[in-house]
């Protein structure tokens, strides 16, 4: 078993990584700061012998939705069970610790490399870490990120309207789909209870006898969409690989959130925390 | 279970043994519970006697939304409230056993009840009655907490009907599963 797992840790050698770039250019964002180009990769799961087919896979979605002009591309929750030789349940703390490393060499590279934002969600035993990869290598956790001047944030986290939140990101992984209203149930509904883009992804396929499927979704509040039903992308099928790219439009976004705010209402809730 | 129709007055008179009823009539019988709902308000009469009303403006209190007879508690709200995360939460937090709600649409938009009327169920757990003037037509929803047997929409859009909703509270339910556990254990 050791052996089997120096062989995949020895396997990484082959990623070289690039000089750190604090200034890296970012065209798209400086193209127009109002428009953001998102994609939402839904990804079959498939366990890998080597971190290099890890990396090529994860670097061929990326390129990918690069090629539509995505500017941040989520990556649904759970890529790195994909990368385990096995189960985290019976692996060691340390061991689990040098695994998550390699992954997120792999997502500082590609995304430092493709001048991307990245954002992906690892899943352990007890916990998920959430965290976007930024052009320039750093990795941004936490409640509100910035991302080319636009205020990010992870679904679960706990913020207010107050925030002023923008887009909210949600990588999933479930085994619970009861059909198509499950892709309302969360990011759809949440884009249009607190006026936000959401970008959903989720992982399908097959672990370990467990079936995960899930429609991967972009959305927004009904009023910014042209079709009026806040849905400006969503894949085909729960069980199949997708990639789909949406526009958002910030602009658009703040007139109709102006909208909505009534000073009427925080004073008659100001007492209240939700 | 509370049995409510919704549609034109004329049209009750085809259903029997209804507790409550909404319409968007103006004139109501001089029977039953009703609420009438317009554009500009809502209002709740009993046996034809007005006993409550809201105008849609921002409430200055948030008593102002909600309607009680004898253990139903039923919060009245509209348009864009049904969406404010912060007042459902608070509704919610008054032990309420139901949300009526009006919604203007420019036309039928199903997304757009979805938005408010599921969504509020989603969110607060609780039946949510949406009164929807469509263009020139007016329809009623009912949407309930989404579980492993139903998807919450009971009712999207209907221009009358009879429908059954669960106002029981869950917090109330597990206190009377607890009392009858009890019962039953002496």
């Amino acid at each position: 078993m050791i052996d089997k797992i120096k062989k995949f840790l020895s396997s990484l050698l082959f990623i070289k990584r690039t000089h750190f770039q604090p200034h890296v250019s970012f065209k798209y964002t400086k193209r127009n700061g109002t428009i953001f180009r998102v994609a939402a990769v839904q990804i079959k799961f498939q366990t890998f012998k080597n971190v290099r087919d890890f990396y090529y896979s994860v670097l061929k979605k990326v390129k990918e939705a690069k090629e539509q002009g995505a500017q941040l591309i989520c990556f649904p929750k759970g890529m790195n069970l994909e990368l385990q030789p096995i189960s985290h349940d019976i692996m060691s703390v340390s061991q689990c610790t040098h695994i998550s490393e390699l992954y997120s060499k792999v997502f500082t590279d590609i995304s430092t490399n493709e001048e991307v934002y990245v954002s992906e969600a690892q899943k352990w035993r007890n916990s998920v870490v959430k965290s976007i990869w930024t052009p320039d290598g750093r990795r941004l956790t936490g409640n509100i990120m910035n991302c080319g001047g636009r205020k990010i944030s992870f679904l679960e986290e706990n913020y207010t309207q107050d925030d002023k939140i923008e887009l909210v990101l949600n990588p999933s992984m479930t085994h619970f789909w009861m059909g198509d209203y499950e892709s309302f149930r969360s990011a759809w509904l949440f884009s249009q209870q607190m006026y936000v883009y959401s970008v959903e992804s989720y992982m399908v396929g097959n672990y370990k006898g467990t079936q995960f499927s899930g429609k991967s979704g972009i959305y927004g509040p009904i009023e910014v969409t042209n079709s009026q039903n806040g849905i400006l992308a969503l894949s085909k099928s729960e069980n199949l690989e997708d990639l789909i790219v949406a526009e958002l439009n910030f602009t658009d976004l703040e007139r109709v959130s102006n909208l909505v705010r009534d000073k009427g209402y925080e004073r008659l809730l100001s007492n209240d925390k939700l | 279970m509370l049995k409510i129709y919704v549609g034109p007055v004329p049209a009750s008179t085809e259903f029997m043994d209804f507790d409550l009823a909404v319409t968007a009539d103006r004139e109501v019988p001089k029977y039953g519970l009703w609420f009438t709902v317009s554009e500009n308000d809502i209002s709740f009469h009993n046996f034809g006697l007005e006993i409550g009303e809201r105008r849609w403006r921002v409430p200055i209190a948030i008593d102002e939304t909600i309607f009680e007879f004898e253990d139903l508690k039923i919060a009245a709200l509209y348009g864009k409230e049904l969406r404010m995360r912060r007042l459902l939460h608070k509704i919610y937090s008054l032990k309420i056993s139901m949300i009526l709600g009006y919604l203007k649409t420019d036309n039928y938009n199903p997304y757009a009840l979805m938005a408010s009327g599921w969504g509020c169920s989603q969110y607060t757990g609780l039946p949510t009655l949406i009164v929807n003037f469509a263009g020139d037509t007016i329809g009623y929803s009912l949407f309930s907490k989404m579980n492993g047997f139903s998807d919450g929409v009971q009712l999207l859009f209907e221009r009358y009907a009879v429908m059954k909703a669960s106002v029981e509270r869950e917090d109330d339910l597990n206190k009377r599963i607890k009392k009858n556990k009890g019962l039953r254990n002496d």
